[in-house]
């Protein structure tokens, strides 16, 4: 029995948008995995099909064997979500807002469990404060405490780590990493592979809806070398790319940014061609590669 | 079934509004108070055909309409601050049936809008005799007028995307039809043709069922009272509960 089981989701918004276009996605008992994918791939709409809020066109999710539509309450029973919107009950204070949220999921007194919670997440202090008086990162924490309470099987993060500084996030990241080794499935979502990197046994790439690539995160990441990205802002975008150029795969995005892809023992030679941009620089980045670069390999690679 | 769940609903839909009890318990209460004496001092003429003084006549009218207006405000209000705090995913996300959140929300507002009744009702006694000739139509008109009001704020915060189109229903449907249910005076002091218009005006029927519980005094049959009031609440709670089930304006 798999932890999460889609099979062949569909999802056609009333706006005729198509998020999903037959989504296959399988997740194992226990595992830390990561769904990557650019804006818009949705990622978001999948994890909300799984946990109630959208409904599905066509296809299946079981969630630890039992159909989500059949099943609805059952397999909410078992699932945790911190959704990506960060929203809160604004009538409460943290303390009765956790205990509401632990009693939506029949628990009556679950004070110890939502003191543990708020200790990790060090929120304690803010025990008593008004869920509308914290601040961002607190905010995106209490979602977690709020998505814990409950004690769910699975665990769902959608883009978690939007708003909470450095620091946190690595406390974050540890507590989770915590979680997962006591035996909860957990489903992370992002735009950033240095997270997969970090936390996940196994990744799964999305794109318009669909599955492009899964595999153990290490494979993936090595499958795709040891490339960088250097990203040029421009003054005045290029009509057409200069040529010269064309072996680092340009490509120009709507920020007037151009995209150069390098190896990492090419640097020297990319920085030098950036003599034919001339007075155009306008400010020079070196990054990693983005999950937009990763994409465009793995499309290319698919053709 | 998810009962410590549904309780749960339950409860913080309540807490919602006592907490702001000075708003939403007392304000009413004190605009009540305020048609007491106005129309209670200008208007100190008797009911015609009954032994009623106007003011006896016309608490069980400001019951009524305390009862309504808040039974309404409740989930109307209630649904559409939800879909402006973006807490409708998590409404459809915890493991509650739409039957319990239903439930939830109709026993919520239908207590707000009994707690405002019977306040009303105690600060009236202070000012005017009122008997209580029948509880059981008491209890009957109060609770199912209750219920009617909470199914329809139910159905219009579903429906609504914004403040404004709820309150532009109580404005422009509720008020109206309240004013003119006979909650002020007789019906069938009226004209002619302003009593055949009233005829079509369900109010009408609740208020004066209930009126019939505190003094005895009606204009209508019961029979056509209770099924007015029966029938309106029981289709509404159903339609409310088919909407939900639909997940019309709330699931994506
Ligand atoms: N409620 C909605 N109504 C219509 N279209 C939507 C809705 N939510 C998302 N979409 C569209 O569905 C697609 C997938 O979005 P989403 O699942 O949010 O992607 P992601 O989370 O990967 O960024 C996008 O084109 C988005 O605009
Ligand atoms: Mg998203």
């Amino acid at each position: 029995m798999k932890a999460l089981e889609i099979k062949n989701l569909h999802k056609v918004y009333d706006s005729g948008t198509v998020a999903l276009a037959g989504l296959d996605l399988e997740i194992e008992k226990g595992e830390f995995f990561a769904l990557l994918g650019p804006n818009g791939s949705g990622k978001s709409t999948s994890i909300n099909i799984v946990t109630g809020p959208t409904r599905l066109s066509s296809g299946s999710v079981k969630v630890f064997g039992l159909d989500v539509e059949e099943h609805r309450q059952e397999t909410k029973m078992m699932i945790g979500v911190v959704p990506q919107e960060i929203s809160f009950d604004p009538f409460f204070t943290v303390n009765q807002f956790l205990n509401f949220q632990s009693g939506y999921y029949g628990i009556k007194n679950n004070q110890e469990k939502i003191d543990e919670i708020l200790e990790r997440l060090d929120l304690k202090d803010k025990k008593h404060s008004m869920t509308r008086a914290l601040s961002g990162g607190m905010k995106r924490r209490l979602l977690v405490a709020q998505a814990l309470v409950h004690d769910p099987k699975i665990l769902i993060l959608d883009e978690p780590t939007a708003g909470v500084d450095i620091e946190l996030r690595q406390n974050l990241w540890n507590y989770m990493q915590d979680l997962n080794k006591s035996g909860l499935t957990i489903l992370l979502t992002t735009h950033y592979l240095e997270e997969a990197e970090t936390l996940c046994d196994r990744t799964a790439i999305i794109h318009k809806g669909k599955l492009v690539a899964v595999d153990k995160t290490k494979s993936l990441v090595k499958s795709m070398g040891n490339r960088k990205v250097l990203v040029v802002t421009l003054a005045k975008k290029f009509k057409e790319i200069p040529k010269e150029l064309a072996v680092y795969e340009p490509f120009q995005n709507e920020y007037n940014e151009l995209h150069l892809h390098f190896d990492s023992n090419e640097v020297v030679k990319v920085l030098e061609a950036l003599t034919l941009l001339g007075d155009r620089v306008v400010d020079l980045d070196i990054q990693g590669q983005s999950l937009e670069d990763v994409f465009l390999k793995l499309t290319y690679n698919a053709k | 079934m998810n009962l410590t769940g549904a309780m749960t609903l339950f409860k913080r839909e309540t807490h919602r509004y006592l907490k702001v009890y000075s708003q939403t318990i007392l304000t009413p209460v004190i605009s009540n108070l305020l048609f007491l004496m106005i129309f209670g001092l200008s208007i100190g003429r008797d009911i015609p055909g009954s032994d009623l003084s106007y003011l006896q006549f016309v608490v069980p009218g400001l019951v009524m309409m305390g009862i309504i207006n808040n039974a309404y405000q409740n989930p109307s209000s209630s649904i559409i601050i939800m879909k402006y705090q973006g807490l409708i995913s998590n409404l459809l996300t915890i493991p509650l049936s739409k039957g319990e959140i239903l439930w939830a929300f109709l026993a919520s507002a239908v207590l707000r809008g009994l707690l405002v009744g019977v306040v009303t009702l105690i600060t009236a006694l202070f000012f005017v005799q009122v008997g209580f000739y029948s509880i059981l139509y008491i209890v009957l008109a109060s609770f199912f007028s209750a219920l009617l009001f909470s199914a329809l704020g139910v159905i219009v915060g579903v429906w609504a995307k914004s403040f404004d189109q709820t309150t532009f229903v109580f404005s422009f449907l509720l008020s109206p039809l309240i004013f003119l249910g006979g909650v002020f005076y007789p019906i069938t002091t009226l004209p002619d043709l302003f009593q055949t218009i009233s005829m079509f005006n369900p109010i009408v029927y609740m208020v004066d069922l209930l009126r019939y519980g505190f003094t005895g005094y009606h204009e209508f049959a019961l029979l056509l009272d209770v099924s007015v009031v029966l029938g309106f609440s029981l289709v509404l709670t159903a339609v409310s509960y088919l909407i939900l089930r639909t997940g019309w304006r709330m699931q994506t």
